[in-house]
């Protein structure tokens, strides 16, 4: 048992931690995924959306505004640093609020610019680059990691997860093709677990 | 009459004094460029202590700049949205508070309705029907104005914004904030022909979308520093085929908009009109005048609130102390 790296390198904490993984091959696909889960999310729901530049942590959003039946235009939030969908009239559905954090530093500044107003029981709030205040959220939250497939096939420290099945972006004359990224989910806390369940069981039924 | 203008929408403290709505008499800018740029971009806590710090100097300034009064002045406008709710709040309070204290109507204006306004501010007079491609940090809208006050919404942005794409790229080239001029600074020395950047078209949509424009500068970016191609390629050649993308779609998009409406003008207004590169293409690819604010009229300023506040007092709005801020704010 002691000497099992993988059980050296996870934290006791993350043994509450529930996680679920999913691909996606294009732009299309991430926002078809996030439309699915977006249907199982419930109001007081938080999701963090974590992931690198050009990620795609918007364009999964704007699937779960879709699936969550806001009404958009779901843009980038980075100007104002919140948008506010609201439900499409007499669904009963919640209102979403889609938060930006890139230029806040600190879990102090992102309460002193009202954090807490957004993290509302009757709403799903999602929230992208949260790890600029991680200490802000509420522990039971869910956390959407997404990676990039990279040219190099490199993807960091994956922790647990399998290398081996990444097909690696190529560039044919001058343009880009394969926006292959891996999109796990983490469930902190009961009712993210519920969730995560839930959304398990959506998926495998697909 | 005069009109006082208030705008602390994001990062510029400004105020100004403008006569019926087209004669700048004063135009006064607090930048915070220098205080974010060690940030890479705007931090609102830093910009609301630092509108807080400037509002009240820089409306002095504004009204000893124009030879002017109180006695002088009309009506405030000020920026209600949309923008940072923390810096918004600064500059609505301070012109509920003047208006409060020194009896004058006060009126609410839309900052994109500020860019747009802008373009009244100098000679000739903009005509109808026109279309205006408002772009900036927060915003690429293309609109329809068949009258004054009137803005019907031909297509905005599905992700990112035009200054957004600028900002977000400056940062993967490390070219330093704001975006827009560095990109424009290193595209100078750069040849665009070297590499082609895909342009999201969308069909017949008078939409834009540049967030997948910016992933494929950082596939570019990565793949040379992993040596796997484009290892030719200068940060300059990167900068110049990223501006010449979001360029193109702009201007081919909005020449479009002018043949399909039969419009007399296309003005451009909002920050990313300060671009050379998009003067550039749209007088020489759009048919008929192409108009667009000086330079100090193109970034944030309360002239452009002043010339706007104008028109709406004119309409006969006006705002009461209750005035909220609407982050969110649309124009249509």
């Amino acid at each position: 048992m002691y000497t099992d790296p993988a059980r050296h390198r996870q934290p006791t904490a993350r043994s509450v931690r529930e996680c679920l993984t999913c691909e996606s091959a294009s732009a299309e696909a991430t926002i078809g995924l996030g439309e699915q889960i977006g249907r199982l999310l419930q109001p007081g729901d938080i999701v963090l959306l974590k992931g690198p530049l050009g990620a795609g942590k918007t364009t999964f959003a704007q699937g779960l505004v879709r699936g969550l039946g806001a009404l958009g235009p779901v843009t980038s939030p980075s100007f104002t640093l919140a948008n506010e969908y609201r439900p499409a009239p007499g669904t009963g559905r919640p209102v979403v609020y889609h938060l930006d954090l890139y230029r806040i530093s600190g879990a102090d500044e992102a309460w002193q610019f009202g954090l807490e107003e957004y993290l509302d029981e009757r709403a799903v709030c999602l929230v992208e680059w949260p790890e600029r205040a991680a200490d802000a959220f509420p522990l039971d939250h869910l956390d959407v990691i997404i990676q990039i497939a990279s040219l190099t096939g490199d993807l960091g420290d994956l922790g647990d997860l399998n290398e081996s099945d990444l097909v690696r972006n190529r560039i044919v004359g001058d343009e880009i093709v394969g926006n292959r990224r891996r999109l796990t989910l983490c469930a902190h806390g009961a009712r993210s677990r519920d969730r995560l369940g839930a959304i398990r069981q959506a998926l495998a039924m697909k | 009459m005069h009109v006082l203008g208030i705008e602390t929408s994001c990062d510029e403290t400004a105020a100004a004094v403008v006569s019926d709505g087209r004669r700048v008499r004063s135009n006064v800018v607090a930048s915070q460029i220098d205080v974010h740029a060690a940030f890479g971009g705007v931090v609102p806590e830093v910009a609301s202590r630092q509108h807080v710090l400037a509002i009240i100097p820089i409306v002095r300034r504004a009204l000893a700049e124009a030879s002017l009064g109180w006695p002088d002045i009309g009506a405030i406008a000020v920026t209600a949205g949309p923008g940072l709710a923390g810096s918004l709040l600064v500059g609505v309070n301070a012109a509920k508070t003047l208006a409060f204290a020194f009896d004058l109507p006060l009126v609410a204006v839309n900052h994109l309705e500020g860019h747009v306004a802008a373009n009244w501010l100098v000679e000739p007079e903009p005509e109808f029907p026109l279309v205006c491609l408002i772009v900036s940090g927060g915003h690429s809208d293309l609109i329809l104005m068949t009258a004054p006050l009137t803005y019907r919404l031909l297509g905005r942005t599905r992700d990112d914004a035009a200054g957004e794409a600028f900002d977000k790229v400056a940062r993967i080239l490390e070219l330093g904030y704001p975006g827009g001029p560095a990109i424009q600074r290193a595209a100078a020395s750069g040849d665009p022909a070297r590499l082609h950047l895909p342009r999201a078209w969308l069909g017949d949509s008078y939409d834009f979308s540049f967030s997948g424009l910016k992933t494929a500068v950082l596939r570019v970016v990565e793949s040379r520093a992993a040596g796997e191609a484009y290892t030719d390629l200068t940060n300059a050649d990167i900068a110049a085929s990223f501006q010449e993308a979001v360029v193109d779609v702009l201007v081919t998009k909005t020449r479009r908009a002018t043949e399909e409406f039969g419009i007399r003008q296309v003005l451009l207004a909002g920050g990313v009109a300060a671009n050379a590169l998009l003067r550039q293409w749209a007088k020489q690819r759009i048919p008929g005048p192409v108009q667009y604010p000086p330079l100090q009229y193109c970034t944030d300023n309360a002239a452009m609130i002043a010339a706007a506040g104008y028109f709406r007092f004119q309409a006969g709005e006006r705002a009461d102390l209750s005035l909220d801020v609407a982050p969110n704010l649309a124009l249509v």
